[in-house]
């Protein structure tokens, strides 16, 4: 990723625009921030905060027009926040002292004329940029013409606020005909720039450019005039306006001054558009808490009351559905850049490593996301650069891998023609892990397809590289999808039939000259095998896989399969496009399995009815955390072996490799009549275990064939060691990257095994 | 660090090639181009080492864990 | 107030790495002494020199007139003890008592993260550095680029309070005129130490007990993992002005 990707991925996430009611306002008030602090009480904080924007917000605290408040968000679902009257509340009842610091002594002189709005901000804003800052007021009392027009500032109010323009070291100078051309003429050359308050200066008769009905040429923004060093503004009703236009002249001013810029930079100036978005979903319309004295304003319950009505407008809209987006604290446009400094630093950090590798890349994000931001496409890349660079930890995906290496091994992979046929009309691709979890349906949908399509559809059973995609290994998918190219051409190219999402998905993006079709859509043609009408189950609730979010034609045709068979569905919060992923996705359980565990928990939670799911690794994740969960070919293959098979628990990492080895052997066996040859001899051995101990290993990723494996190795003659109390034996082997530990005991049938444990290290010596 | 009577339950075991109990010896292992040293059950005759679960699920997995962590 | 624990003077760390308290041990100055090629008796001095390990190492190995300055009474104690006649100084790396201009080369290892002011010290070491002189500099350092400062906190003071990024401390050797002409990455070295401190204590949270700072993981609580870098930077030829 280079600089200008990263730009543009941080610009797509608009969770640092601004609220609207920043945007709306002219010199952008954090308002946000300061209700935030009202809503908990927080008067001085709150002060801070209009003061770090306000200029004099003792002043402008309490004659704010609040023109914020006609975008504010809140105003979508009843009234708007009064923020006017909030800032009025704040400034009556917090501790408005000014943290105002003054930069070093520029040797520039301002002169500002009048005393009004404009022209104090401009003094404010020139002064603590070190400038020396000259005030002529035309009449006696600076401030008079404030109270003039804002009744509710009072002499001892305005007096304040300019003794503290004062103590910061503007001067004053009163009395003075500000609006002759003499005034000009003299003070020339003892001041470098001139600002003219036009809302405290009247009938001014300076030499420049006028506009039709006489008054004063302004640049709009600038607030330039036809003179360099004479600025001008503050002929607006708006109190806030008056402050903008200040303040908009002061930067000009200063600009000018150091003889940079205009206008670089200055695009966001005045009020704009936020490409902040907040959802109003579950927003109950409220009205304006009401003033009990409207004269004296809120009290300070009535404004805090006022105060938590505000949205405090974020976006989140995707950490809001995610559970990895927000298990790593932030949103996407901090992740963005907590990835790229992973990549362009020589050595990565650990903590973008696991937030490269947690993100189950289902798309969800993308799918409720104003601006399509795909966190999916950027982890994606992210992996396949480190996996380029040689900088993907092995332990991330290395087991998913040797799972996918084993369905593309010679333990599980076939290709063939019907029985009996020797060409193929259509192909069924099973996929892997319908095959590991329940080999008879696979049987079993196999047969009924060949009755429904005229008896000429081929088998393959092998992977279709989707770990391999997941893991950023291109090179690994490559292969992957073309050993599948391979045999499916030297079965004559037939019409695919797949029975798992992601491989549809697979196939779909990197092979679309293959014809593929869903079981589900190819059932919803060819109909249902005949079966007793049972007692419909359900309600159930209806877990669509991630990888059919984009496929909305699936997952219509199961809800008819669904709606076929006399089941009535309930749909989950998140469902059909907005589907969530099940925490297999991306392969998360293998990189983070402590968050995939809390993203299928959350899952489960939605709903109290039965579940049903048409992946077998959503079916089997959700069974794993105690969810009754069917899958779908449990409704059209009913198993009377099976009573509950809601309650069927996940088979464990060894039953799935198993499965997959007994489907090949059995089906070679019985349909095509060739007896497989057979698989090495350790697998043979029979070992036993407790469940608990079973379940142990399955969570320690130890399979029963390396259990197998090591015994074997011990038993004829390598390196053992025997308790002599318990009889029992512990036994280590390294078939590849890991030793594994085994401690077992001969018993009747084969072994049994008590404990097992690994380790990566190797030890050195004999 | 472990005391002796902590490796009681390690050093019931005997090696079965030399049917001699293991007892404690300096082990190097290594990983990724690191190598450690620790005190470990071994034969006092043949010198095979039995790694402790304790060990294998303990330190070991941590180190792993810090010198893979790229 | 609870006393400060200092990491470095800490007898569990020192259990871990031997007498050169750092990562890497003497590696990282074996390569620096390679890069900079000094002449024989040349004046050097080792900020940091703890019980004097390295001092002893540049004198008999390398044969410089080197000098150790240490801030720390309690490793100076241990290397005055442990090897006779080694001139090691007691003072600050902010304050030192040497003449203008008058050291061919500053060994600076694991040290320039624990000081409050790195920039007036960096200032300090440009004075006492001849015209041309070495400046070897070895440290942690944030890899996380977000995260260029990190401020110092808590009662743990150790390299990890003032760690900060790579752009930072390009920034420190400009402002203090010194020309970087090497800066390397070497992590895998305190991922070394750190897997032996776990080997040694069990692990990390067993370390830091022992060191006596309760459970903190203290590196994780910079937000990132540190990396571990050398520079060697060459003191500008013209005099100080």
């Amino acid at each position: 990723m280079d600089q200008n990707e990263l730009r543009q991925w941080e610009r797509r996430c608009i969770q640092e625009e601004p609220p609207a009611c920043t945007a709306a306002c002219p010199i952008h008030v954090d308002a946000r921030s300061f209700v935030g602090h009202l809503q908990q009480g927080r008067w001085d904080q709150g002060w801070q905060t209009l003061a770090r924007t306000m200029p004099l917000a003792g002043l402008v605290g309490r004659i704010c027009d609040g023109s914020c408040e006609a975008r504010c968000k809140r105003g979508e679902a009843g009234d708007a926040i009064r923020i006017a009257a909030l800032e009025q509340a704040c400034v009556r009842l917090a501790r408005s002292e000014y943290r105002v610091t003054r930069l070093p002594g520029r040797p520039k002189r301002i002169a500002v004329l009048g005393a009004g709005l404009s022209s104090l901000t401009v003094a404010w804003d020139l002064v603590r940029k070190g400038y020396g800052v000259t005030l002529f007021e035309p009449g006696d009392v600076p401030g008079a013409v404030l109270c003039e027009a804002y009744p509710v500032l009072t002499p001892e109010i305005v007096a304040v606020e300019l003794a503290s323009l004062e103590t910061l070291g503007v001067a004053f100078e009163t009395g003075t005909a500000v609006h002759g051309q003499a005034f000009f003429e003299d003070r020339r050359d003892r001041f470098d720039a001139f600002y003219i308050g036009l809302d405290a200066v009247a009938s001014l008769q300076w030499p420049l450019d006028r506009g039709a009905r006489g008054e004063v040429w302004i640049d709009t923004g600038t607030q330039a005039t036809s003179r360099p060093e004479v600025f001008a503004g503050g002929d607006v009703l708006s109190t806030i306006w008056r402050v903008a236009q200040g303040r908009w002249a002061a930067t000009s001013m200063d600009r000018f001054l150091q003889k940079v810029s205009m206008t670089a930079g200055r695009e966001r100036e005045g009020p704009y558009d936020t490409r902040l978005y907040t959802s109003l979903a579950d927003v109950v319309a409220q009205p304006a808490v009401p003033m009990a004295d409207a004269k004296a304003g809120y009290s300070e319950s009535e404004a805090m009351a006022e105060a938590s009505r505000c949205l405090i407008c974020q976006c989140l809209e995707c950490v809001k559905v995610c559970p990895y987006l927000e298990n790593f604290g932030a949103y996407p446009r901090k992740y963005v850049r907590e990835i790229y400094n992973n990549e362009s630093i020589v050595m990565g950090s650990r903590s973008a490593n696991l937030l490269i590798n947690s993100c189950s890349l289902c798309g969800l994000c993308e799918a409720v996301c104003p601006e399509d931001f795909a966190m999916q496409d950027l982890c994606l890349q992210a992996r396949r650069s480190m996996v380029q660079r040689g900088k993907m930890p092995p332990s991330a995906h290395e087991f998913a891998l040797e799972d996918m290496a084993f369905s593309l091994g010679e333990d599980f992979f076939l290709a063939r023609h019907a029985p009996g046929t020797a060409e193929s009309s259509h192909l069924f691709f099973p996929g892997c892990h319908l095959s590991a979890s329940a080999p008879g349906q696979v049987e079993a949908l196999y047969t009924h397809l060949n009755h429904a399509l005229g008896g000429r559809v081929g088998l393959m059973l092998g992977c279709c590289g989707a770990p391999a995609f997941w893991a950023g290994r291109e090179a690994d998918f490559d292969r992957a999808l073309a050993q599948w190219q391979h045999h499916w051409e030297a079965l004559g190219r037939p019409k695919l039939i797949v029975a798992c999402a992601t491989c549809h998905v697979v196939f779909h993006d990197h092979r679309p000259e293959v014809p593929v079709q869903s079981v589900w859509e190819t059932l919803a043609e060819v109909g249902l095998p005949p079966m007793e009408t049972d007692s419909a189950a359900g309600p159930l609730a209806i877990h669509d896989p991630c990888t059919t979010r984009e496929m909305p034609h699936v997952q219509a045709a199961v809800r008819r399969l669904l709606d076929q068979l006399g089941v009535s569905i309930s749909e989950l919060p998140l469902s059909g496009e907005k589907t969530e992923c099940c925490g297999f996705g991306g392969l998360m359980q293998n990189a983070n399995p402590d968050l995939a565990r809390e993203v299928i928990r959350r899952r489960a939670d939605l709903s109290g009815y039965d579940y049903v799911a048409y992946c077998a690794m959503c079916r089997d994740s959700l069974a794993a955390v105690g969810k009754r969960t069917l899958h779908l070919l449990d409704l059209i293959f009913p198993d009377r072996r099976i009573p509950d098979p809601a309650a069927r628990p996940r088979p464990g990492w060894s039953a799935r490799r198993e499965h997959r080895a007994r489907l090949k052997t059995e089906l070679l066996e019985r349909w095509w009549g060739e007896t497989p040859s057979g698989g090495p001899d350790y697998r043979a051995l029979v070992v036993k275990m407790a469940p608990d101990v079973r379940e142990r290993l399955d969570a320690r990723h130890i399979l029963v064939e390396d259990v197998q494996q090591v015994i074997a190795r011990a038993e004829a003659g390598g390196l053992k060691f025997r308790h002599p109390e318990t009889g029992r034996v512990k036994a280590a082997g390294r078939p590849r990257h890991v030793t594994f530990w085994v401690e077992y005991a001969p018993c009747e049938a084969g072994f049994e095994v008590f404990n097992a444990y690994s380790h990566r290290m190797e030890v050195q010596g004999p | 660090m472990k005391s002796d009577k902590d490796w009681g339950d390690e050093l019931a075991w005997h090696c079965s090639a030399c049917d001699r109990p293991l007892e404690l010896g300096q082990v190097t292992v290594t990983y990724m181009n690191n190598s450690f040293t620790t005190d470990m059950p071994r034969c006092p005759g043949c010198g095979r080492v039995m790694v402790p679960e304790a060990l294998a699920l303990g330190k070991m997995a941590e180190v792993e864990k810090i010198l893979e962590d790229k | 107030m609870p006393e400060e624990v200092k990491l470095y003077e800490s007898p569990a760390l020192r259990a871990v790495t031997g007498p050169t308290i750092r990562p890497g041990g003497l590696a990282l100055t074996e390569r620096a002494l390679a890069y900079c090629t000094l002449p024989t008796e040349a004046a050097v001095l080792d900020v940091g020199c703890g019980n004097g390990a390295t001092v002893a190492h540049l004198r008999h190995k390398h044969r410089l007139k080197a000098f150790g300055l240490d801030a720390s009474g309690r490793l100076l104690g241990t290397g005055r003890n442990a090897t006779d006649g080694l001139p090691l100084i007691r003072g600050r790396a902010e304050a030192l008592p040497f003449a203008d201009s008058c050291l061919a080369a500053m060994f600076c290892e694991c040290v320039l993260s624990l000081l409050s002011a790195p920039q007036v010290a960096l200032g300090e070491w440009h004075r006492v550095l001849a015209p041309r002189g070495y400046l070897v500099v070895s440290d942690l350092y944030a890899r996380n680029g977000g995260q260029e400062e990190t401020p110092a906190s808590g009662a743990l003071m150790s390299c990890l309070a003032g760690v900060t990024g790579c752009r930072t401390l390009h920034e420190r050797m400009r402002t203090a005129n010194f020309d970087v002409l090497l800066f390397e990455d070497h992590t895998p070295l305190l991922k070394r130490l750190a897997a032996q401190l776990v080997w040694a204590y069990g692990s990390m949270a067993a370390f830091w007990e022992a060191v006596g700072c309760g459970c903190r993981d203290g590196l994780r609580d910079q937000g990132g993992r540190p990396g571990y870098y050398l520079m060697v930077a060459r003191r500008g030829a013209e005099e100080r002005g």
